[in-house]
């Protein structure tokens, strides 16, 4: 049974670099901008779909994987320009904002695709068996992809002149504003970062499942679930509170009563809430909600 | 003031394009209805109804429409979207029952929008056709008898046991010789929705009936997209056939999963359409049984359905995993145009005792009628593809009773 | 914050009477049936959506699980049909008590964790609601969900048709108006709200917080509860799907459209968001996309909810009209607080 354990090791560790890859885009729009966007797993989504475009055009997975982090950090830039930006001062307009945008997102999507569901072949097909453990490439791929995206944003948010002016930003807008801080630039700025994660997300996520208009749905919460956990705008909170919540659908699936996987989930969330209520690494306090 | 105009131009948009065109009541046609999904989540299953009987509704009328008695009628078909809402799929059901005086409905795609709907359907006594096997939990001989509860509702998918007996049959006797070696235990793996429980219960009763031990039902949560836990899990059972029991999506998504994982020597994969196998370009190093809901697109041993779906698919629907879901419903607008000539009158108590009394030819079967309970029988066809690609089909005759 | 109160409260409360009176008019109107029944589901909601306003609107609290407790009177209704052959007019108060325990049980961690956190894990219990409800077996009628069968009686008489439901429901959204009311302009209405302005200065002022906040989840449940008998009774199925998490974000979206601070709030966002889509009669996904264009554009241009906007518009307007220089504008929470 030891392979099998070890199996059910890997599974849980390749659950949550998918659950972490949308968290930390999410804790860092939620956390350092305050703009509440549950639209986050629609642009997840979109990049799926505008992988899924290009890999249908023609182009290889990688370039197909470039141009959906492009085309949907575009699609922020605007959406943050166009929209979000009028409702800084009151972050549920924003909410009602994304609610407004998942509808119409997904069904312009039904309206020039169609609702079924898309995938792609497998960028990478290999599987290796190590002593009855199989190990696929793919998912390697999306491991290694989702730890170098993870310590590239960690070193940008706590290291750089623009990480720390973001920060104070994040602290006090007026401060930072007077301070000479282009508060609104880096909201800007960390809202298409937040996207741009999203199609990259969206991209590896049709590499490993086939994609449909409302796949996003379910992934999203999950993700604002562990960038609550881990703390919001915490970006190592969101690694290893992702990891837990891998690990434990991993093996609730696994070993425990399958169907009651996804209340393990949430179960585990309130606890580690009551425990630690600002997450488990603390955090920005977010947007005030009312 | 400009913002007041900008708000009062935004009020008007919204506002604009709200012609709901009364239908005026003709005295030449037959209205029906068909309530489905055509937005939000089940579109895709949803959309292949009013594609189905629109389909239906245009035949008969380019044949001439409907001879009742010395007059013929047109049918008019009035479509509904739920919205995959079930308030909005209630009040599409009271607008057609009520304001327009439909004579028949179809839907829905969605089993508990259908038990809310036939609340309403049947008072009315309003003739209720739906694919959803999971009927069965309110039709019996008693509620369908004349005066019963549900006396004008029929269930266009067969029994619950004949679908899973005719499946089981047809996955083992397809997929035994293409492994090699008798197959003697099945592992099934099922969304935990309200149709993957009521269906899981059945299949797994179908399996053992044919001989198969089945150590354990795999449940997961509706919108699972990694699988791999359970597949794992499923491996470290030893099975011979892993059965991905509802839904064609979730199934498609598993797949490649269990491949990877290298978790049984055969799959089955319910409700995936060999067209979308073909499709997709997908291929499994070990040999891959599919079924229908009920028949297939891509591949078929039934020679109706050629035709049936190059015409559906003419008329613009989209080929996806649920496309022969409107088989559930094609046939029967047919049967119900029969039945009104048959009774020689719309009453809708008349055209009932028609419907119980007669057999249709039908794409699904050539020999379809309606049980005591107001349910049909007919194969399901399953279809296998080798290692090299090559595919086959066959229908099995469903069980006459079900197993114990 | 501006807790100032122009006119004497019964001024708040006549706009909201005089609305539902108008809407009670709807019937003599002759509507189509499908407008009536969107009109039930849409009052059911209403009610559902007074307890959000006391939670999220008074108190400060989002709950991203109200649907849950919606669920558990729905719930409780058919249980209680099915295996006690309990009908309608009992069902409605335990129902709602029920979900009154349930709320309060939701609402402890809320003395420990606050903001976000917490909305989030109202949505985690909404869930496992859903969850156990799938999972229940035979009781709950698992996934599949319950039928309820027994009529409603309104004076020995049946009441299952459309229109006398629809007064059933007006008569409750009236309640629940009036009740909303009443707790707004109590000394309990003043003490939530210094809760929601100021947590810290609230407790130092010798106010219970924890105690309270609890309480008005017991009050969100009160009537979360009825609104569930309700939707049971009219919906004669229900199943787990009806009370996760998107109609919860649904119900949470609606009364912040609408404005949950002010008693007209609540019936605005039910109708507009129920109503929406049945003004946009165009092919399904156009209809869809055109929707959510809506929402977004009206939540932009109208950024306090509905009602609060639509009183802004109406003063300037009257400015306008009556040709006097326009006032700076004084922020609109406070001002039409009990609007």
């Amino acid at each position: 049974m030891l392979p099998i354990l070890i199996q059910q090791l890997l599974n849980g560790l390749s659950i949550a670099s998918v659950i972490t890859l949308i968290a930390v885009g999410v804790t860092l729009i939620f956390g350092l901008t305050g703009i509440i966007n549950f639209a986050h797993g629609e642009f997840l989504m979109i990049g799926s779909f505008v992988t899924w475009l290009a890999v249908q055009a023609g182009t290889g997975f990688v370039p197909a994987l470039v141009i959906a982090i492009l085309a949907v950090a575009l699609m922020g830039l605007v959406l943050e320009r166009g929209l979000f930006r009028f409702t800084l001062t009151r972050p549920t307009n924003g909410f009602i904002v994304s609610l407004g945008l998942i509808v119409v997102l997904q069904h312009v999507v039904i309206l020039f695709f169609g609702p079924n569901q898309k995938s792609i072949p497998r960028p990478l097909a290999g599987v290796w068996d190590v002593g009855g453990v199989r190990i696929a490439s793919v998912r390697v791929m999306v491991i290694l992809v989702t730890i170098a995206v993870v310590a590239m944003t960690f070193v940008m948010i706590t290291r750089s002149r623009y990480g720390r002016a973001l920060r104070a930003a994040v602290e006090d807008r007026d401060t930072a504003a007077l301070m000479g801080i282009p508060v609104r630039r880096y909201i800007t700025g960390v809202f298409v970062l937040g996207s741009a994660l999203a199609g990259l997300g969206g991209a590896l996520l049709i590499a490993l499942f086939p994609v449909t208009p409302f796949t996003g749905g379910t992934m999203v919460m999950k993700g604002f679930a562990v960038a609550l956990m881990g703390g919001l705008g915490n970006l190592t909170g969101a690694v290893v509170a992702g990891l837990i919540l891998g690990i434990v659908e991993g093996f609730s699936a696994g070993y425990g009563f399958s169907e009651w996987t996804d209340a393990y989930s949430f179960g585990l969330m309130i606890l580690v809430l009551l425990v630690r209520p600002n997450g488990l690494f603390g955090g920005t306090s977010g947007p005030k909600m009312a | 003031m400009r913002s007041l105009l900008l708000r009062s131009a935004s009020a008007a948009l919204c506002l604009a394009a709200s012609a709901y065109s009364a239908s005026a009541q003709d005295a030449d046609t037959i209205k029906i209805g068909v309530v489905a999904a055509e937005s939000g989540a089940f579109v895709s299953a949803g959309h292949t109804l009013p594609a189905g009987v629109g389909l239906a509704v245009k035949e008969i009328n380019d044949a001439g429409g409907v001879k009742i008695g010395d007059k013929t009628y047109k049918i008019e078909l009035l479509k509904r979207d739920d919205r995959t809402d079930i308030a909005t799929a209630i009040a599409a059901t009271q607008e057609l029952v009520r304001d327009d005086k439909v004579a028949a409905i179809f839907g829905s795609e969605s089993h508990d929008f259908t038990l809310a709907m036939a609340k309403i359907t049947q008072p009315a006594k309003v003739i209720h056709f739906a694919g959803n096997s999971t009927l069965a939990k309110v039709l019996n001989p008693q509620s369908v008898a004349p005066g019963g509860e549900d006396h004008y509702l029929f269930q266009s998918e067969p029994q619950e046991f004949q679908r899973s007996g005719s499946t089981a049959r047809g996955v083992l006797s397809l997929l035994t010789p293409l492994v090699g070696h008798p197959l003697k235990k099945s592992v099934v793996i099922v969304g935990n929705d309200a149709t993957g429980q009521f269906l899981t219960s059945y299949y797994v009763k179908a399996l053992k009936a044919e001989g198969q031990e089945v150590p354990e039902v795999i449940a997961y949560p509706p919108d699972t997209t990694d699988f791999s836990p359970f597949l794992t899990r499923a491996k470290s059972l030893n099975p011979d056939v892993v059965h991905f029991w509802y839904n064609g999506d979730s199934t498609l998504t598993a797949l490649p999963q269990a491949l990877e994982l290298g978790v049984a020597p055969s799959y089955f994969l319910f409700g995936v359409d060999p067209g979308i196998w073909k499709e997709r370009g997908l291929s499994a190093d070990v040999p891959v049984a599919m079924s229908c809901v009920p028949i297939c697109w891509g591949e078929s041993s039934n020679a109706n359905a050629k035709t049936y779906f190059s015409n559906y698919f003419a008329a613009g629907a989209p080929k996806g995993v649920t496309s022969s879901v409107s088989l559930l419903y094609y046939d029967y607008v047919h049967f119900l145009a029969d039945a009104w000539e048959k009774a020689g009158t719309l009453d809708p108590d008349a055209t009932v005792a028609a419907l119980e009394s007669m057999h249709h030819k039908g794409v699904v079967s050539d020999d379809l009628s309606f049980n005591a309970s107001h349910q049909v029988t007919h194969a399901t066809e399953v279809c296998a593809a080798a290692p090299g690609g090559a595919i086959t089909c066959a229908m099995q005759q469903p069980p006459a009773e079900a197993p114990n | 914050m501006i807790m100032k109160s122009s006119s004497s409260p019964l001024a708040s409360l006549l706009p909201a009477l005089a609305v539902l009176v108008v809407l009670a008019l709807v019937p003599a109107l002759g509507p189509s049936n499908r407008i009536l029944s969107l009109a039930i589901s849409a009052g059911i909601n209403i009610v559902a959506l007074y307890g959000l306003a006391v939670l999220f609107g008074q108190t400060g609290i989002l709950s991203m699980g109200h649907a849950a407790l919606v669920g558990v009177g729905a719930y409780t209704a058919a249980i209680l049909a099915r295996d006690l052959g309990i009908g309608f007019w009992v069902a409605l108060p335990l129902g709602s008590l029920l979900a009154a325990a349930v709320a309060a049980i939701v609402g402890v961690p809320s003395l420990r964790v606050s903001g976000h956190h917490f909305v989030i894990m109202t949505f985690a219990f909404g869930q496992l609601l859903s969850i156990v409800l799938t999972n229940g077996g035979a009781f709950t009628g698992a996934a599949t969900g319950l039928d309820l069968q027994l009529p409603v009686t309104w004076f020995g008489r049946p009441a299952g048709d459309l229109v006398p439901y629809y007064f059933i429901v007006i008569a409750f959204v009236a309640i629940s108006a009036v009740a909303s009311w009443l707790i707004i302009n109590s000394s309990y209405g003043r003490t939530l709200r210094a809760i929601r302005e100021n947590e810290k200065l609230a407790a130092s002022l010798g106010i219970n917080v924890g105690r309270h906040k609890i309480g008005a989840f017991v009050v969100s449940g009160l009537f979360a509860g009825v609104s569930g008998v309700l939707l049971a009774y009219f919906f004669r199925h229900i199943s787990p799907n009806q009370f996760s998490a998107f109609p919860s974000i649904y119900l949470a979206l609606m009364v912040m459209i609408g404005g949950a601070r002010l008693l007209l709030g609540p019936i605005a966002g039910g109708i507009l968001v129920s109503f929406l889509p049945e003004m946009l009669n165009l092919d399904p996904v156009e209809s869809r996309i055109l929707y959510g264009i809506c929402l977004i554009a009206v939540i932009l241009l109208l950024p306090n909810g509905l009602i609060a906007g639509l009183f802004d518009g109406l003063r300037a307007l009257g400015r306008r009209l009556v040709g006097s220089a326009p006032r700076p504008n004084v922020p609109t929470d406070g001002t039409s607080e009990t609007a």
